[in-house]
């Protein structure tokens, strides 16, 4: 489905545009390193969209609908005319750049000059969600041959969010209620996938800093049905769901009056896991729930 | 209590999306699909209730209408393909552009957030918070700050955040890095902005 332009030389390196985001700069970096790792394991070439910008999806809610579409316009027209796809790893942006898209090819007239100057097609940028691009078959097929260790032992539920498949009229995604991309993922990768109805529930966004009381009551049903299901860990491929349920994990277990312990895991530190990266430690160091003692406890400890 | 025999057709006609609730058959799947259903006053449908029935400054002075995650469910549920998450963003846009502001946390966090980005083209994650915090003046600002300290140590420690969070209100931190094209970008931004208001005005 993906059509990678599959660069001469090395067999089976595929390259493509990459649109980081600016959250993979700052307080993601732990997933940007693991991103960068996964990718070159799996024989990608992630080629970053020169010069981009914020994308204007934080605070788009809050912002003038003319600003973010022009926002987002100009990183369009920045990844036309390069390797295809652009892929994206922060699903808010995903969802940023694919609803301007679609704006934008329904009325081009709303775009400034500055930017119709760049010269750009702004339908020309295939935007995909890095979680989906690495499930597809080619990259499941590639994680099986190149794994060093089965994940056996973890007992995982995935967590895909919101942005990456709603609304499926913007997104194209084929389930986006039941979306399975990354539990198909983490049973190549040989680790139990659990069955869970929250797969795709709020996890309260951009709200933790205004509004700290929404995160730690969305996150809190997640914990309980999390662990309702058996899970040890969960799996997401959103740095914001990733924070939400990382960072706050003990005030809200304290809240909740039970313990939790539940180490949330990016699908590509999963990736480097499994494939034997150097640096997966590094980038599991950074989580505030350490997934260490749960390593240890299935006899995966790096 | 107010009664606005015309907010609807205000509504319809003016709010972005507004006129899709016409539609409504009062289901209540939104309300019970929507994750802050019990963070809310009303919830989206008894909004629209609220609508028909005129009741203009209990809407648009409703926090809800500010607290919206953007989760799509609603969107996604609403089998009269009502797009729920439209009609309260437009509804935010029409308080804000009234000059009310339902929820001042909200409408300050976007605003700290639009400052980096008009000052470097992308958003700086360490500085946004400080700048949210300063939107209420020096000392709320640093109470605020103070409060989130916890998370800022422990994000530091696990080097997912640089120490300026913590360098004392400094507006402009140096090394914060500005894209290449950021002169157009602000060009851009500012006719973008122009534009809305001629537009809204
Ligand atoms: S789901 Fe749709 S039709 Fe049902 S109450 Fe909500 S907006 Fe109305
Ligand atoms: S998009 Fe907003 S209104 Fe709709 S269900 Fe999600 S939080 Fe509720």
């Amino acid at each position: 489905m993906h059509a990678a332009r599959m660069t001469n030389g090395q067999e089976g390196t595929r390259e493509v545009s990459y649109y980081p985001g600016c959250s993979l700069e700052a307080t993601a970096r732990d997933y940007a390193e693991s991103v960068a790792g996964a990718a070159e394991l799996l024989g990608i070439k992630l080629n970053e969209v020169p010069d981009w910008n914020c994308c204007g999806a934080t605070a788009a809610h809050s912002l003038d609908h003319r600003v973010t579409l022009n926002l987002a316009a100009r990183n369009l027209a920045l990844a036309a005319g390069r390797p295809q796809p652009v892929v994206v790893p922060c699903a808010l942006c995903f969802n940023r750049l694919k609803s301007a898209q679609a704006e934008l090819m329904a009325d081009g007239a709303a775009v400034i000059p500055e930017i119709a100057e760049l010269g750009g097609n702004y339908g020309e940028a295939q935007v995909v969600e890095l979680n989906s691009f690495f499930s597809a078959g080619w990259a499941l097929e590639k994680a099986r041959s190149l794994k060093k260790r089965d994940l056996t032992g973890l007992k995982a539920v995935c967590y895909y969010g919101c942005q990456g498949q709603r609304p499926p009229a913007i997104t194209g995604h084929p389930a986006p209620e039941n979306p399975t991309g990354l539990d198909r993922l983490l049973k190549a990768l040989g680790a139990q996938v659990l069955d869970w109805p929250y797969k795709t529930d709020c996890c309260g966004a951009s709200h933790s800093v205004p509004r700290p009381d929404i995160v730690h009551t969305l996150v809190a049903r997640l914990y309980e049905r999390a662990l309702a299901a058996g899970a040890n860990c969960l799996v997401t491929g959103c740095q914001m769901c990733q924070a939400n349920l990382d960072l706050y994990q003990e005030q809200i277990a304290q809240e909740m009056g039970r313990p939790v312990y539940l180490p949330v895991f990016y699908f590509t530190e999963l990736i480097g896991l499994a494939l034997g990266h150097p640096q997966a430690g590094r980038w599991l160091d950074r989580h505030m729930t350490s997934p260490r003692p749960l390593l240890a406890s299935v006899g995966l400890a790096l | 209590m107010d009664y606005q025999q015309d907010f609807a057709k205000e509504v319809y006609e003016k709010v972005d999306s507004g006129a899709e609730i016409k539609v409504c058959m009062q289901c209540g799947v939104c309300a019970s699909t929507c994750p802050l259903r019990e963070k809310m006053k009303y919830s989206p449908r008894k909004l629209w209730t609220l609508i028909r029935a005129g009741r203009r400054q209990e809407v648009l002075n409703c926090p809800d209408i500010m607290l919206c995650t953007s989760c799509y469910t609603c969107k996604v549920r609403c089998p009269r393909g009502i797009p729920v998450i439209d009609v309260m963003h437009g509804l935010a846009h029409y308080a804000l552009e009234k000059g009310i502001t339902p929820r001042e946390e909200t409408k300050k966090f976007g605003e700290a957030f639009w400052d980096s980005i008009y000052e470097t083209g992308r958003v700086d994650e360490a500085t946004v918070p400080i700048k949210y915090c300063l939107k209420d003046g020096m000392i709320a600002g640093l109470k605020k700050s103070l409060s989130m300290l916890d998370i800022g140590m422990a994000l530091m420690k696990a080097k997912r955040l640089t120490p300026k969070l913590f360098i004392p209100p400094n507006f402009f931190i140096p090394g914060s890095h500005k894209i290449k094209g950021l002169k157009d970008l602000q060009k851009m931004l500012d006719k973008a902005k122009a534009m809305g208001a001629r537009k809204e005005g």
